[in-house]
């Protein structure tokens, strides 16, 4: 049997963790993982609103595996949440409490991250269950140009290389 | 490479020869040098929740029903039903590939689908 493989969304000073491998990552302007309509990004008059950051890593619950390797994630290469509307990612190794974020510097734009060329979350080996590689930590951006209301959603894919 | 509901390869050596299976197709890996691994992935992580597609439906509907009591029940059904496959959202796709490596070339194997390359592909 292979790796039951969870993304798991932590938050707080405690990393409280939430399965988030069949559910929705809500960017907001607070630091919890509920999936609500409360403290919503807004569109700044100038500017931009940023939102808190969301740290995701990989968790391995269960299964029967040797190793992990090559843990990568990606996105479809094309940003669907319309006009001024960002997604930044970057790969951190040790958990902090997420905070609001206030630029992009030290973050890539997400959909630079394609199959071709991903975003590198741990060469591996990984062994036993918890959690394997960086956290993938991402932020998203809400410029003056945005339109008000939900944003489309958009594709995220973690993949891995397992024997 | 789509397979539905995608099974994971097992992965298994005997009497020299490598295997990966997932009850429907079996790769065989006799090659001196050659690797056998599972390449597998979650794509569609974050779907859109369906609540938030459904709710502004309901709402104009209740708001029109408030309205028009008298709203005929075929009308009443499909607008229903309408709102109902709206919450249908796409699950997470699964991919579960096994990928041989030979002399730099790849063959990655789904349920389906065989592709030879020499390109480093991703689900």
């Amino acid at each position: 049997m292979a790796a039951t493989v969870q993304i798991l969304e932590k938050n707080g000073a405690g990393a409280t963790t939430t399965d988030k491998t069949s559910g929705t990552v809500r960017f907001k302007n607070a630091d919890d993982s509920t999936v609500d309509l409360n403290d919503p990004m807004v569109v700044p008059g100038s500017g931009t609103d940023y939102s808190y950051e969301k740290w995701l890593i990989a968790n391995v619950s269960g299964g029967s595996y040797t190793q992990i390797t090559n843990l990568v994630a990606y996105s479809d290469g094309a940003n669907g949440m319309g006009t001024g509307v960002g997604l930044y990612a970057k790969a951190v190794a040790s958990y902090a409490t997420p905070a609001e974020g206030t630029s992009t510097s030290g973050y890539t734009d997400f959909f630079s991250y394609t199959s071709g060329s991903p975003l590198t979350l741990g060469a591996g080996p990984f062994t036993s269950t918890g959690e394997k590689g960086d956290h993938l930590v991402m932020l998203c951006t809400v410029a003056s140009t945005a339109s008000g209301g939900l944003t489309a959603s958009e594709t995220l894919t973690l993949a891995w290389d397992e024997i | 490479m789509k397979s539905d509901p995608p099974v994971p390869f097992e992965l298994a050596e005997r009497e020299g020869l490598r295997y990966a299976s997932n009850g429907r197709t079996t790769v065989i890996l006799q090659a001196d040098g050659a690797t056998l691994k599972r390449r597998r992935g979650i794509k569609g992580i974050s779907p859109k929740p369906p609540g938030e597609t459904v709710l502004p439906m309901l709402n104009e509907l209740a708001g029109e029903v408030l309205k028009r009591l008298d709203m005929p029940s075929e009308e009443l059904a499909a607008r229903v039903a309408v709102i109902g496959a709206a919450a249908h959202v796409a699950k997470p796709e699964r991919s579960e590939w096994a990928v041989c490596e030979v002399d730099g070339i790849r063959i990655y194997v789904d349920a389906d689908t065989v592709i030879v390359t020499r390109k480093d592909l991703m689900p």
